[in-house]
């Protein structure tokens, strides 16, 4: 299992460090070994973020050449529930300026967030009026936006590290290597083909009911239709 | 660029995590209150990404 889990976190980490060198220009000055992901294994749990092994790095954001924003990154893993499949238990992703530390835009997941939705933006952008809001219906919250997680979509709808990076590119007009849309269409659709088959498991029902719509013939197990995962449709 | 595999062990990442609070002076919850204060430096920042990863690695908060 340990072997397994090895090449599955190893090879999804070198999706990740492919897809950054095919999207991201990087400085001629710059020190290569900063764009260079690393994989920590330590019993069944597995981190892979760029950075040495005793220090998170980032990856820097170039725009018309100058270095003027990072992108930080993690995800943490380990195998799934069914002990078959590789898992994200939690996952950042996050855009600073070089001018201050704090992040400008950060989207975080965690599987097992209750008080929290599991997958959410925290925007760094205080408002005078989202502070007055926020103090006036809320008086155990501090007011600040940055405070405010909003949901997106949950643990199989939330986006992908490629949508994050389209957004610095179409928003943010962040410097991109040609054929960079084509890479990231390619890397969303493996991560929607993926979520798609774990959607058909959480709901077997329905799926086998959409399928069954389209034409296809689909026969329950012999032991009966598996039971949905409500936690997964239910959670936020 | 091929990706770095590091086996990491248990004495290695409770030596990290000792060290990193010793060297900022501060408590984990003081490093988080800081952090959620946006009082913290970048490096605070850092610190905090990294102790949250020791965390998981030692199967504390997974």
């Amino acid at each position: 299992m340990s072997s397994d889990l090895d090449r599955a976190s190893t090879e999804f980490a070198q999706d990740i460090q492919d897809l950054l060198e095919t999207t991201l220009p990087s400085r001629d000055t710059a020190d290569t070994e900063l764009r260079r992901l690393t994989v920590l294994q330590h019993r069944e749990w597995r981190v892979i973020r760029p950075g040495t092994a005793a220090r998170p790095g980032s990856v820097e954001l170039l725009h018309e050449g100058k270095h003027i924003a990072d992108l930080g990154f993690s995800f943490r893993c380990a195998l799934d529930q069914t002990g078959k499949y590789l898992a994200v238990r939690k996952s950042t992703f996050q855009l600073t300026s070089v001018q201050e530390g704090a992040p400008l835009l950060r989207l975080d997941f965690d599987h097992k967030a209750h008080s929290v939705p599991t997958a959410h933006w925290n925007v760094h952008a205080e408002r005078g009026a989202t502070s007055v809001l926020l103090a006036r219906c809320n008086r155990k919250h501090d007011g600040l936006l940055s405070h405010v997680h909003l949901p997106v979509g949950g643990t199989r709808y939330r986006p992908c590290l490629e949508d994050f990076l389209q957004m610095l590119f179409v928003e943010f007009n962040i410097d991109r290597l040609s054929g960079w849309d084509t890479r990231l269409e390619a890397g969303r659709e493996r991560w929607r083909r993926c979520q798609a088959k774990t959607t058909a498991r959480d709901s077997p029902e329905d799926a086998a009911e959409a399928l069954r719509n389209l034409g296809y013939q689909v026969t329950p197990p012999a032991e009966g239709n598996l039971p949905a995962n409500t936690n997964a449709l239910q959670g936020r | 660029m091929t990706v770095t595999v590091v086996n990491v062990d248990v004495d290695d990442l409770v030596r990290d995590r000792r060290g990193l609070l010793e060297s900022l002076h501060l408590t984990e919850s003081g490093l988080r209150e800081r952090v959620d204060n946006e009082t913290a430096t970048r490096a605070e920042r850092t610190a905090l990404d990294r102790l949250e990863e020791i965390a998981f690695l030692l199967g504390e908060d997974t």
